[in-house]
C-alpha cells in the first residue's frame, strides 16, 4: 500500500491561514457582541464656600480649579453605568433634576454620546451631542444648586 | 562583442549549421570569414564540434524486451484520459498556488494582518484622521437650551477640559 506523505508546507499555510482569519476578526470581536458605553460620571458641587476641594476628585480637583474661581468643590455623587448603543442611561441630579446620556455611535475608541440635563418639569435644560476619546471628559455645569452650581463631569470608555 | 552582434543577429544557427557543415558553399566561406575575424564565434564553432562527436561517439541506450514493454504500458497508461497526470490542469490553479507554496501564503496572510492592524487603528484613532482641533479628545457637535438659559462652550487656558455651560437663573 502507497502512503503519500504529507507535506509540511500544506499544514504550514493551514495554519498561517487560520491566524489570518483570527487576526481579520478578532478586532472586531464587539460587532458579534452587545457593544455598550463604559460612562463614569462625577456631580460636583462648587460654590464660593468655605470648605476646599474633595479630595475624592483626585486629579479631576486640579483641571477645576484652572478651570474655574469657585473656592469650594465637593463630590456629590459617582454614578455609572453602561448602556447599549442607543439606549438611554439617567442619573439622578440633585434639585430633582435628571441626568440623560445616550450613545449614539461607538467605534473604536470614540463615542458619541446625546447628554441632556433634564428639570423636574422633565424639559431639557440642555441637550448636547459630544463626541469623546476613551478616557477624554466633557463638564457640564451652569446649573443652580444651593448657593452655588453643578457641575456635571461626563467621561466615556 | 562581435560576437554579440552577430548571436543578436540569429547567426548563432548559422555557427551551428557552419559547425555541422550543412551550409551552401557561398554561406559557408562567409560564415568561415566571419568565425576568422571572431574568437568568441570560434569558440562556439568548437564547442559545437565536441558536442557533435560526443554525441556520434556514445553507443546508443539498449532496453531489454521486459524493460521496453513495462517503459511503454508507463507510457501508455500516463496518457489514457481520467489520470491523475491528465486530471491536473496545465496551470496551476489559484488553490494550488497559494496552498502548495507556503511563501505565498505566509506573505498574504502577513500582508492581511498588516492590513487589519492598520484598519483597526485608523478605527480607534490611534492613527488617523481625528481633528487635530480637539486635542483633548472631546468635540462638542450640537449644542441646545432652554428657553432664557444661555449657553456657552469654553475651555480655559491651561486646561484641559471642555466645558458646555448653561446660565441658569437661580432658583431661589
Amino acid at each position: 500500500m502507497r502512503h503519500r506523505r504529507r507535506p509540511r508546507h500544506r499544514a504550514f499555510s493551514g495554519v498561517t491561514l487560520v491566524c489570518s482569519l483570527v487576526a481579520i476578526l478578532a478586532p472586531h470581536a464587539s460587532l458579534f457582541a452587545q457593544a455598550t458605553a463604559s460612562l463614569r460620571v462625577q456631580v460636583i458641587y462648587a460654590a464660593n464656600d468655605p470648605g476646599g476641594v474633595d479630595a475624592r476628585l483626585g486629579g479631576l480637583a486640579a483641571e477645576l480649579q484652572r478651570t474655574f474661581r469657585y473656592s469650594k468643590y465637593e463630590l456629590l455623587d459617582s454614578p455609572q453605568g453602561s448602556p447599549a448603543l442607543n439606549q438611554s442611561w439617567q442619573a439622578n441630579l440633585p434639585g430633582d433634576r435628571r441626568l440623560e446620556i445616550t450613545p449614539t455611535a461607538m467605534q473604536g475608541g470614540q463615542y458619541s454620546l446625546t447628554v441632556r440635563v433634564l428639570s423636574s418639569s422633565g424639559q431639557a435644560v440642555v441637550n448636547t451631542r459630544v463626541r469623546l476619546r476613551s478616557g477624554a471628559t466633557v463638564l457640564v455645569g451652569g446649573p443652580s444648586h444651593q448657593k452655588g452650581v453643578l457641575i456635571i463631569a461626563i467621561t466615556a470608555g | 562583442m562581435i560576437h554579440w552582434f552577430h548571436m543578436a543577429l540569429g547567426r548563432g544557427r548559422r555557427l551551428a549549421a557552419y559547425a555541422a557543415a550543412e551550409l551552401p558553399p557561398a554561406e559557408h566561406a562567409r560564415v568561415e570569414a566571419d568565425v576568422r575575424s571572431c574568437p568568441a564565434c570560434r569558440r562556439e564553432v568548437e564547442a559545437y564540434h565536441l558536442v557533435s562527436s560526443t554525441l556520434r561517439t556514445e553507443p546508443p541506450a539498449r532496453m531489454s524486451p521486459e524493460q521496453a514493454a513495462a517503459f511503454l504500458a508507463g507510457v501508455e497508461r500516463r496518457l489514457r484520459p481520467g489520470t491523475a497526470a491528465l486530471a491536473r490542469p496545465a496551470r496551476p490553479a489559484l488553490r494550488e498556488l497559494f496552498w502548495d507554496h507556503p511563501r505565498l501564503s505566509l506573505a498574504s496572510a502577513a500582508a492581511a494582518v498588516i492590513l487589519v492592524l492598520g484598519l483597526t487603528l485608523v478605527q480607534m484613532e490611534v492613527w488617523g484622521p481625528w481633528s487635530p482641533s480637539v486635542p483633548n479628545g472631546v468635540e462638542v457637535v450640537s449644542i441646545e437650551a432652554g428657553e432664557d438659559a444661555p449657553v456657552m462652550v469654553f475651555q480655559a487656558p491651561g486646561s484641559s477640559l471642555k466645558v458646555i455651560w448653561v446660565f441658569e437663573k437661580p432658583t431661589s
